[in-house]
């Protein structure tokens, strides 16, 4: 099947197409869902190797769980968000035993901006909202990152999470309180000084 | 505290920035799905036939089949039973279509080649 055909097909019926034996399915699976997974994990987890050992976990799930898949039941995105909700949970808590995560093992973010200054300027940024997503307790950084980072409306967050629509947004709002209150102090870290100031001059 | 619109703005920057797995982990994650990969799904397969059984084997392909061999196959019989038969056996079904006297006419289709079947 062409490439821009395949694009059009959906998560389900590649999975179906993989369970069948389908070659390439895999890898347009591999594609599409993968940087998410990546994506979310590194921002659960302030990890970047941790993360794509969670990311590899998870995407090995999806493969042995492809023959029983129930059509309709949920989306595999949903389902993958979730696995990857409770395999980073489960990591967290045997972590609490070690060390910390050190400045070193904060996850590296491709900058998109052309300067090379902004670029440094925005890796920082990222830096420091994923030491300050780490410092929150884990549901209500699982919500934020799911309702601010990657965009899912709040009855999805809910099937994730195994919660309530309530709960989820009052996880949200606590979540974002905090996290406001965590990243005050850095506000020349986050490159927002001036802009304050400019605002306050104006 | 850091404002709302600061916050939004921070959450926003880092929606859009998309992490892309490096070749290494893609090159991992499509091995697994390899390995476990279920097989695509084949015909089972028959010993392999040689000589005369392979012979066969074509020649009921070529005839249409199982089905088609079978009906060929009782055609045949049927005509040769009708051909070695005792005809008096046929008579009681030719008196009921025609009756106690049946005519026959006898009609010269090659006359021209009668000449082939005489002798001297």
């Amino acid at each position: 099947m062409p490439r821009d055909t395949m694009d059009e097909v959906s998560d389900e019926t590649l999975l179906r197409l993989y369970a069948n034996g389908d070659a390439t399915a895999a890898r347009l699976l591999t594609a599409r869902l993968s940087p998410r997974v990546l994506g979310y994990a590194t921002r659960l987890l302030a990890d970047r190797a941790e993360a794509e050992d969670i990311t590899q976990e998870a995407m090995m799930r999806l493969w042995r769980i492809a023959p029983q898949w129930r059509t309709g039941e949920a989306q595999i995105s949903t389902w993958l968000y979730r696995v990857v909700t409770n395999l980073c949970s489960d990591l967290k808590r045997s972590r609490r035993t070690r060390a910390g995560v050190g400045l070193d093992d904060a996850p590296e973010v491709a900058a998109a901006t052309a300067s090379a200054v902004a670029s440094l300027m925005q890796a920082d940024r990222m830096t420091a909202l994923h030491r300050a997503l780490d410092q929150l307790p884990d549901r209500q950084r699982q919500a934020v990152v799911l309702r601010h980072i990657e965009g899912l409306a709040n009855p999805e967050i809910a099937q994730i999470m195994e919660l309530g629509i309530e709960a989820v947004e009052s996880l949200t709002a606590r979540g974002k309180r905090t996290l406001a209150a965590i990243l005050a102090g850095r506000k020349a870290e986050l490159g927002y000084e001036d802009d304050a100031d400019e605002r306050e001059a104006v | 505290m850091v404002d709302d619109l600061d916050l939004d703005a921070l959450l926003a920057e880092a929606a859009a920035t998309r992490l892309e797995p490096s070749a290494a982990l893609t090159a991992r994650i499509l091995g697994d799905a390899a390995a476990v990969q279920p097989p695509l799904p084949r015909a089972p397969a028959g010993r392999p036939r040689y000589g005369f059984w392979r012979w066969a084997s074509d020649l009921v392909a070529g005839l249409g089949g199982g089905p088609a061999l079978a009906g060929l196959s009782l055609a045949g019989v049927t005509g040769l039973v009708l051909g070695v038969a005792d005809p008096t056996a046929l008579q009681s079904i030719t008196t009921l279509i025609g009756g106690e006297t049946t005519l026959v006419a006898q009609m010269d289709l090659l006359p021209a080649t009668d000449i082939l079947w005489t002798e001297n």
